[in-house]
């Protein structure tokens, strides 16, 4: 039934056609780019050392980037680190705010008051910043560039919880289920949360585009993923030498910068326009 | 005291919900700590008592109170004090924190808003069910419960499975109202059940308040904001003004020699039906004052076109004027006013 309604509006069909082609990309990566070492099929496989990057052939339909990385291998491995990344700092930092945000917003006084000004610590610290002390501290690697976009990532939503239930709590329709007798995570279960989070679920399904985007961002910084991991922000990373291309052609290593590119520009897309098509779904006026 | 008199003046067995001294103030904080500078005195005292099967309207100015005090003889909200008591199969139960889990299903609340009201998110059968479930019914049994409430606020099985934004105002009121009477209670609280609605609507969704009062027995603190609503409803009437009750009478009494000087205030401004023939109406001058900071004296001094000197200055309490008819008047005895216009036509 959500389908049936996601397919009526073209936009939102075609980012889903996208999400969903990005899913089997990446379902079926064993099969799409075989790993010529199964232990280690993040590890990009390389054929030369040579820092130049050479054109699409057969055996390399986009080419190889610097450092002889194959860049359809690091596309294809890479959509499982972009879902991987995007639906981990989303879902952990939606989590925890929601928890925050509800206790706050839900109970009010002194925890209102103690966990908004923990949100305005974090607040304060510049991300950028705050990641690369983080990851310095801890080490590269892409599990720590997750947890730092964790830590900074949750304030948001738990504002918007906040928020939102502050808005709900004063509906008669809260009142009413109390005067009835439902017990209070009864009420915070089935009334105050549907109706504050779904807005904040819209929210989500369009930031895991831009988590996507920072943590490339990371990577591309070189705090991230380690030399060599499928991770497109690591492959734009690689040909940002060979941007401007030779004197004679200046387009002459388009690839290292286009495939990469086009992969996080459709992920983003794609997230944004079906977020889109969620709150239209999620909204009961828009059903039956 | 003088309040705790009243209440007992009403025969005992016949009372089933008794509310005294109910205060409930909503603290005002300010400043860079967020310190207590002061109090909305949302209710500020009030005494009255219910009897069985009997229909209270309490009437007043919008911002007076009415719902603050419904909500918190409900512990919707937590009072600041007072005593409120409900009788239980013949024991009058102190209403707290702790009995309220058990008395929730014998007093019940209609809300004003019927966009509120309804969650939007919940189908009508899950709204009407969820007092059953809430108080462990069986799936078929709730099922079988919520036709008979659908049927008897009006309502057909195949509204059921149909959403709040499908109805109009006042089938949705409808749907608040079987919600109430799911747990069979025997105190509903009408919390200006109509004025949402338009005027059209109002006459059927109050003569279907009365029905089902006449066939579940049921009692009722109506609340309304002006007196033409309550006057069809009403065995009595307590007038309120900022957080206090001024007048306490029978419906006709009321009508027909009210003793407030706001009572009469309230009657001059009931529209009339028909040709409106030359009456005077009563303008009060002035706004409503502030709850936080109410007039010295009697709160309602500023606005009284009755005022002595007395009146700013010490604040008259709720007194008996004859059997059951009581008032918070420095001049109760001595003024002579206007009763309802269209009762005296008659
Ligand atoms: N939750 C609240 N917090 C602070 N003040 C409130 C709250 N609810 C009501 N009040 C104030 O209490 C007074 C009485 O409100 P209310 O009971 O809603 O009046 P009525 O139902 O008679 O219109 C108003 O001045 C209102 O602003
Ligand atoms: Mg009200």
């Amino acid at each position: 039934m959500v389908l049936k309604k996601l397919m009526r509006n073209p936009i939102s069909l075609l980012g889903l056609i996208i999400l969903i082609g990005f899913v089997l990309v990446a379902i079926f990566a064993p099969k799409l780019a075989p790993p010529r070492d199964p232990e280690q099929p993040y590890m990009i496989p390389r054929y030369g050392y040579s820092s130049t990057p050479k054109p699409p052939v057969p055996e390399h339909p986009f080419g190889t980037t610097e450092g002889q990385y194959d860049i359809f291998y690091g596309i294809v491995w890479g959509t499982r680190t972009a879902f991987w990344v995007g639906l981990f700092v989303v879902g952990v930092s939606c989590a925890i705010g929601i928890i925050v945000g509800s206790i706050a917003g839900y109970y009010g006084g002194k925890f209102d008051e103690i966990l908004m000004r923990i949100v305005d610590v974090f607040m304060s610290f510049p991300f950028l910043i705050a990641a690369v002390v983080i990851t310095t501290i801890l080490g590269r690697g892409l599990d720590k560039v997750m947890l730092a976009m964790v830590c900074f990532y949750w304030m948001g939503y738990a504002r918007l919880v906040r928020g939102s239930i502050l808005a709900i709590k004063e509906e008669e329709y809260i009142l009413a289920a109390k005067a009835c007798g439902v017990k209070d995570w009864q009420i915070i279960m089935k009334h105050v949360l549907p109706n504050s989070i779904f807005p904040v679920l819209v929210q989500a399904s369009m930031n895991i585009g831009s988590v996507v985007i920072t943590a490339s961002g990371l990577s591309f910084l070189g705090v991230g993923a380690p030399q060599g991991y499928a991770d497109w922000g690591q492959m734009i990373s690689f040909g940002r030498n060979w941007l401007l291309g030779t004197p004679e052609n200046a387009f002459a290593y388009w690839y290292t910068i286009v495939y990469p590119g086009l992969a996080i520009v459709l992920f983003v897309l794609a997230w944004n326009l079906v977020g889109d098509a969620f709150r239209d779904v999620l909204d009961p006026k828009m059903q039956s | 005291m003088n309040e705790q008199k009243i209440i007992t003046s009403l025969d005992d067995n016949n009372v089933l919900l008794s509310v005294s001294g109910l205060k409930k103030y909503y603290p005002i904080t300010g400043g860079l700590f967020k310190t207590h500078v002061n109090d909305v005195k949302a209710v500020d005292g009030i005494s009255f008592a219910i009897k069985k099967g009997e229909t209270l309207g309490l009437v007043g100015e919008s911002g007076c109170g009415k719902s603050t005090a419904g909500r918190t003889i409900l512990h919707l909200n937590k009072p600041t004090a007072g005593d409120i008591k409900f009788n239980l199969d013949g024991q009058m139960v102190d209403v707290n924190q702790r009995s309220i889990k058990r008395l929730r299903r014998h007093m019940q609340i209609v809300f004003q808003d019927p966009y509120s009201s309804l969650d939007p998110r919940m189908r009508v059968d899950e709204i009407i069910e969820e007092p059953l479930k809430a108080y462990g019914m069986k799936k078929d049994e709730r099922k079988k419960r919520v036709a008979e409430l659908l049927e008897a606020v009006g309502l057909g099985k195949s509204h059921m499975k149909r959403f709040p934004h499908e109805f109009s105002g006042g089938q949705r009121q409808r749907i608040g109202i079987a919600r109430a009477l799911a747990l069979k209670p025997s105190l509903v609280i009408c919390d200006e059940p109509v004025s949402a609605l338009d005027v059209s609507v109002q006459a059927q969704v109050i003569n279907l308040l009365k029905d089902l009062q006449d066939q579940f027995g049921l009692t009722y603190l109506f609340i309304a904001h002006d007196l033409s609503v309550v006057q069809y409803v009403s065995d009595r009437i307590a007038v309120m003004y900022l957080g206090k009750i001024v007048e306490i009478a029978s419906s006709a009494e009321l009508f027909l020699e009210p003793k407030h000087p706001y009572t009469e205030a309230l009657l001059s401004a009931i529209p009339l039906p028909a040709v409106d023939y030359d009456r005077e109406q009563i303008i009060l001058e002035g706004d409503v004052p502030s709850p936080a900071n109410p007039p010295s004296g009697c709160h309602f001094h500023t606005r009284c076109p009755y005022r002595q000197e007395i009146c700013s200055q010490k604040e008259p309490s709720l007194q008996n004027i004859n059997d059951g008819h009581q008032v918070a008047c420095h001049f109760a005895r001595e003024l002579s006013l206007a009763a309802a216009p269209v009762i005296s036509a008659i």
